[in-house]
């Protein structure tokens, strides 16, 4: 039955939207590269049209896979995933701060790995334990044991913008899961008070966790014209975005291209395509994303059983947070973190790490329920009911 | 198969195991709908907020970012104007430019190569550490001038940053070991690592965003090759400039000797304080190379020329990706002609040398350097100017310029970079008699025929003072006394001066008539930096003794000294000059200068450089004449001091001798003279600091000038010497050297 599916079962709206985030995102790449490696300007371009291959193989391998195998393999994937961090945070300790794992032929970063493995096996958790009854504080126990020791191990790497991402994707999951408001204000409360306790209590005390640069993309975003190099970078995405205008400058000699945006194919590859392709072209890009999260949220309202439709929702939590503090960023409304854009930005890890989970999805949409009105939207859907194969009481929400 | 029993009821009962179905969860979808509907909502108004913000940036705001984005990525270039040569007389030139390429590396392009190598030499708590830093943050500010606020700022935070990294001595040795492309690049280039590493420490503590320069003055072949591999050596940049060059001479022992290295001075950034100065350096720019001191710097305005500008579009790091936009054609600067006259300087600084080593090898070894001015007595024209020891202006413009300047800085026995023409402070000695002998007559103490005994001492006062010559006891009048020059003579005019001044010094005609012909100020020459020396009187003597009651007033050994030139009295090479030019041209005082005319690129006169009329001064003509009889006898009559120096020259000279005394040393040789005597077009003026005696060290150099200036061929000193050595000279003598003599014979006694 894994491979059994038939073809047309998938989401090919969001396939291809995410194809086209894929394509817009290589060109940005191409773009803005061309002049940083002396004499080759496809240097980028290649690795990344690599990872780009490798990405789309993982994901399309990840869409056939039938998500139940993955609760077999809970205990693999989890300890697997901190080992890596682990791992990880050996290398750290070695050589200064290093969020990656040299391979042969690229840097592992297993935080974003983490990314999609935590989805999965916090839906399974969360799944089980929504299945027992488990509610409130108690769910929000039960998720925070899961979930403790890989964002404990991110969080002191340190790489606060991927812990962020952390606690996102899991409150979504755990919205969607029925968690009360207060106890969302509360993980949510929860949250400010870390970031406070990072950026103010412990330097005071003296345990600076974040590293120098950290605290100066912080203060530089509370203070643009500060002058620190965090806020000439902001400061660059911003005019490189504002001078795309309308239509864009085209692709040439720019902002990106020039080298005057620093980082401008990874964290800031957002500002390429604002430069190159204007507002008609960035608000595209905005309207594609969204397009993907609708799709998403079809997927996690149709799937079979409460753990696919929770890793659905984990997938959504992950595009949405990535992709509004990434652009948020890049627009000057959100502190520079080193969060990547899904789909465009150049890397192994996050492209690996994304689209599999967009795979995730597509395996679940593909095997949800059989919609026999196409043209139904997903919050038309009637009632039904079905066996409880657990023979437990379904959270009345 | 083993136990049927039990096998076949499950296999009868049972309906056949179901295919595995998908397996459909019970749970409440439309609730689950409900709060997707709920994220949806969420992502969509997130949306909608960064796309109302793309909104505000690239449809409202396009104008001011499109028009920062372009300023970014414009640069304008400055293109250096060439520098105007600087030609002699006769318009050869002195110091011209020559193109000179440099290879340099763009530091950010290094990513923390500057704070590696940029390290403290002392630690932060020293004083002086604390003023680099200030001095390298203004350095900086300077520096990043140019760029636009934002990237000032980061730029500047960047390198307080830098600068707070403090450590010990060369704490930036081996600061390029993680830069293997650095250490090729050197070795292409042709310099050391230490060479690389000290230019890029330096860099960080001077301006720390501009090209770092690891090599001047490479050879083409480099700059082919590194041009060539353009993208392998990525923040390589070949500047492409010119630099100085001077003219050399080869001279008589065979070395090439850069000529008149004093005259010139350096080529450095303008500084805010010179910008200011619209007259010096009128036009001048921020970032423009000015001349610092000597000619470069008084003819600045004409040389330096009008930078030319490029602008194009460059990337981040400054490297020009695209064509250029626009362009303005650089100004070269214009030639100026000096009134030196290269033949006349060359001679002047051989007979120089030789007079030097003469002293040495005749029993003066400690004959430490000297000076010889050449000048048109009838304009102030100077056509040589030479000082000794000197020094390779090339090699101060060139790499290791610094440290050449701090070894010549520091040679405090020789003081290389003394000008000795211009500030070269030496007694007078006796060529200063013609002076006293102007203020005794115009002050009525004596006659310009008075008959006055030149006795072997005289006593003025309980002080006894001796003549130079204590053979010679005989009365002279003051032809006589200037020809034999004769020190009981004047200290008889300044017994008599020295009665005839009022004790409240209201009237002094000793130092008044010194100054009137020049003394104890400034020349006014073109080239600035002469030295005013001193004429002591009784405010100088109030000055310097304040309340001491014996020593603060002008004593009759202060009027008997000066009137032979020696006590305080400081004059410079340049104001003997200048006196003996005004005894020539009859009661001028002219002002020197070495700059003739500003000549166009096209060859043609644009300017002439007018020197300030020199001044008349109220000197009777019959004193002049006498004088100047006096002057011609020294050295045309055999009783003269300087006859034996000149026999056999063709031309009549008119001249001085003087052995000035300085305590703690030898005496020091001069002779000013001007030639020919009844119709004088020259003076020249040699002192050869503790040469001996003025007839013998500095008259024959004054001689070699002199030959050369008039087209006269003959034997150089040096090789007179050398035949007098073989034995095989057969011209006119050089006479005795009476250094012995001198020894024995002190002109006085305290």
């Amino acid at each position: 039955m894994i491979f059994g599916l038939a073809i047309r079962r998938f989401d090919w709206i969001m396939v291809a939207a995410v194809l086209l985030l894929l394509a817009i995102g290589e060109r940005a790449v191409r773009t803005s590269t061309v002049a940083d490696v002396a004499g080759d300007p496809g240097f980028f371009v290649r690795r990344h049209l690599i990872y780009l291959a490798m990405g789309v193989t993982l994901g399309a391998v990840a869409a056939f896979v039938d998500p139940r195998i993955y609760r077999r393999l809970f205990w693999i994937i989890y300890c697997a995933s901190l080992a890596l961090l682990v791992i990880v945070l050996g290398f750290s300790a070695a050589r200064g701060s290093q969020r990656w794992i040299p391979l042969p032929f690229f840097t592992l970063q297993p935080s974003e790995l983490s990314k999609a493995t935590m989805i999965v096996c916090l839906s399974i958790i969360v799944a089980d334990a929504v299945r027992r009854g488990t509610r409130g504080w108690r769910l929000l126990l039960r998720a925070s044991i899961l979930m403790g020791p890989p964002f404990g191990l991110v969080f002191i790497q340190p790489d606060l913008g991927t812990s962020l991402v952390y606690i996102f994707f899991t409150l979504t999951i755990l919205v969607v899961a029925g968690l009360q408001g207060r106890y969302v204000a509360i993980l949510g409360t929860a949250a400010g008070l870390l970031v406070i306790l990072v950026l103010g209590v412990l330097p005071s005390i003296g345990l600076p966790l974040l590293r120098p640069y950290q605290t100066e993309r912080i203060t530089a975003f509370l203070d643009p014209e500060g002058g620190s190099p965090a806020a000439y970078q902001a400061q660059q995405a911003k005019i490189a975005i504002g001078s795309g205008g309308m239509g864009g400058r085209g692709a040439g000699i720019s902002q990106t291209a020039g080298s005057f945006l620093p980082e401008h194919h990874t964290d800031f590859v957002f500002a390429v395509v604002g430069e190159n392709r204007g507002f008609i072209g960035s608000a595209i890009v905005m309207l594609l994303y969204l397009l993907v999260l609708w799709r998403i949220g079809r997927i996690i309202s149709r799937a079979r059983v409460l753990e696919e439709s929770f890793m659905a929702a984990g997938v959504f939590g992950l595009v949405m947070t990535q992709v509004t503090i990434n652009v948020g960023m890049t627009l000057g409304i959100a502190p520079t973190t080193g969060i990547p854009l899904p789909f465009m930005t150049y890397g192994g890890s996050n492209t690996l790490t994304n689209l599999a989970a967009i795979g995730l999805a597509l395996a679940i949409g593909a095997r949800s329920v059989v919609d026999e009105t196409p043209d139904a939207t997903w919050q038309e859907r009637p009632r039904r009911t079905f066996a409880d194969p657990l023979e437990a009481p379904v959270d009345p929400i | 198969m083993s136990d049927p029993q039990l096998e076949q009821p499950t296999i009868d009962l049972s309906p056949p195991p179901p295919p595995p179905a998908v397996v459909v969860e019970e749970f409440d979808r439309p609730t689950v709908a409900r709060r997707v509907f709920i994220l949806a909502c969420i992502a969509t108004v997130l949306i909608v907020i960064l796309i109302l913000r793309l909104w505000s940036l690239q449809v409202l705001d396009v104008r001011s970012y499109r028009a920062q984005a372009v300023s970014n990525g414009l640069r304008s270039i400055d293109v250096p104007a060439a520098r105007g040569q600087i030609l002699d007389a006769q318009g050869k030139v002195l110091v011209g430019s020559r193109p000179s390429n440099a290879v340099a590396i763009d530091p950010t392009r290094f990513p923390n190569l500057l704070v590696a190598c940029g390290r403290d030499v002392a630690g932060p708590s020293d004083a002086r550490s604390s003023n680099e830093r200030a001095l390298r943050i203004s350095d900086a500010v300077q520096a990043a001038a140019g760029l636009s606020p934002a990237r000032r700022k980061a730029r500047l935070a960047e390198i307080k940053r830098q600068l707070e990294v403090g450590s010990s001595t060369r704490a930036w040795k081996g600061c390029t070991k993680d830069y293997p492309q650095l250490r090729e690049l050197a070795s292409i280039a042709g310099v050391t690592m230490t060479e690389t590493e000290d230019a890029i420490h330096r860099a960080s503590v001077r301006a720390p965003f501009d090209s770092i320069v690891l090599a001047k003055d490479v050879d083409r072949s480099v700059l082919f090759f590194l041009k060539e591999r353009a993208g392998q050596y990525p923040g390589v940049r070949i500047v492409e400039g010119t630099a100085r060059s001077y003219r050399t001479a080869k001279a008589a022992d065979g070395t090439i000797r850069p000529l008149a290295p004093h005259l010139w001075g350096e080529l450095t950034e303008v500084s805010s304080a010179q910008l200011a100065d619209q007259v010096t350096y009128r036009g001048a720019k921020a970032g423009d190379l000015v001349g610092q001191r000597g000619v470069e710097r008084a003819f600045d305005r004409y040389l330096r020329g009008t930078n030319g500008s490029l602008e194009r579009r460059v990337n981040a790091f400054g490297d020009p990706v695209g064509p250029i936009i626009r362009s303005q054609a650089a100004k070269p600067g214009e030639n100026v002609r000096l009134t030196i006259d290269a033949g006349i300087q060359v001679s002047a600084e051989s007979a120089l040398r030789d007079a030097i080593q003469y002293a040495r090898s005749h029993g003066h070894p400690t004959a430490d350097g000297g000076a010889i001015i050449a000048m048109d007595p009838r304009t102030g024209a100077i056509r040589a100017m030479a000082s000794n020891p000197g020094f390779d202006p090339a090699e101060l413009a060139g790499a290791d310029g610094v440290a050449y300047w701090d070894k010549l800085a520091t040679n405090t026995k020789y003081s290389p970079l003394l000008d000795r023409v211009l500030t070269g402070l030496y007694p007078a000695g006796s060529t200063f008699k013609p002076v006293t002998a102007i203020a005794a007559v115009e002050a009525r103490d004596s006659k310009a025929d008075s008959i006055i005994q030149c006795a072997p001492s005289v006593t003025i006062d309980g002080q006894t003072y001796r003549n130079f010559e204590s053979g010679v006891d005989e009365p002279m009048d003051l032809v006589q006394a200037i020809t034999a020059s004769c020190d009981t003579y004047f200290y008889e005019l300044g017994k008599r001066l020295y009665e005839s001044t009022p004790q409240n010094g209201s009237f002094e005609p000793q130092p008044l008539w010194a100054r009137r012909v020049g003394f104890g100020a400034t020349t006014g020459i073109d080239i600035g930096g002469d030295a005013a020396g001193s004429v002591p009187d009784t405010a100088y003597k109030q000055r310097r003794f304040g309340d001491d009651r014996i020593h603060n007033r002008w004593t009759s050994g202060d009027a008997v000294l000066q009137a032979i030139g020696q006590g305080d009295l400081e004059v410079t090479p340049l104001q003997i000059a200048r006196l003996y030019a005004l005894l020539a041209n009859g009661g001028t005082l002219v002002t020197p200068h070495v700059g003739a005319a500003v000549i166009g690129q096209d060859g043609t006169v644009r300017e002439t450089i007018d020197a300030s009329p020199g001044t008349k001064v109220p000197i009777d003509a019959n004193l002049l004449s006498i004088i100047r009889k006096g002057l011609e006898g020294v050295v045309q009559d055999p009783n003269g001091t300087a006859y034996s120096a000149f026999n056999g020259f063709p031309i009549p000279v008119a001249g001085k001798t003087g052995t000035a005394e300085k305590l703690g040393k030898r005496d020091f040789a001069w002779f000013a003279a001007y030639a020919p005597a009844n119709n004088p077009e020259l003076v020249v003026v040699c002192v050869i600091e503790q040469g001996g005696f003025g007839g013998v060290t500095a008259a024959p150099a004054v001689r070699q000038v002199m030959a050369k200036a008039f087209g006269i061929n003959e034997a150089t000193i040096a090789q007179v010497a050398q035949a007098e050595r073989a034995g095989v000279y057969s011209g006119p003598s050089l006479g005795t050297d009476p250094a012995e003599q001198v020894q024995q014979d002190q002109a006085m006694t305290p």
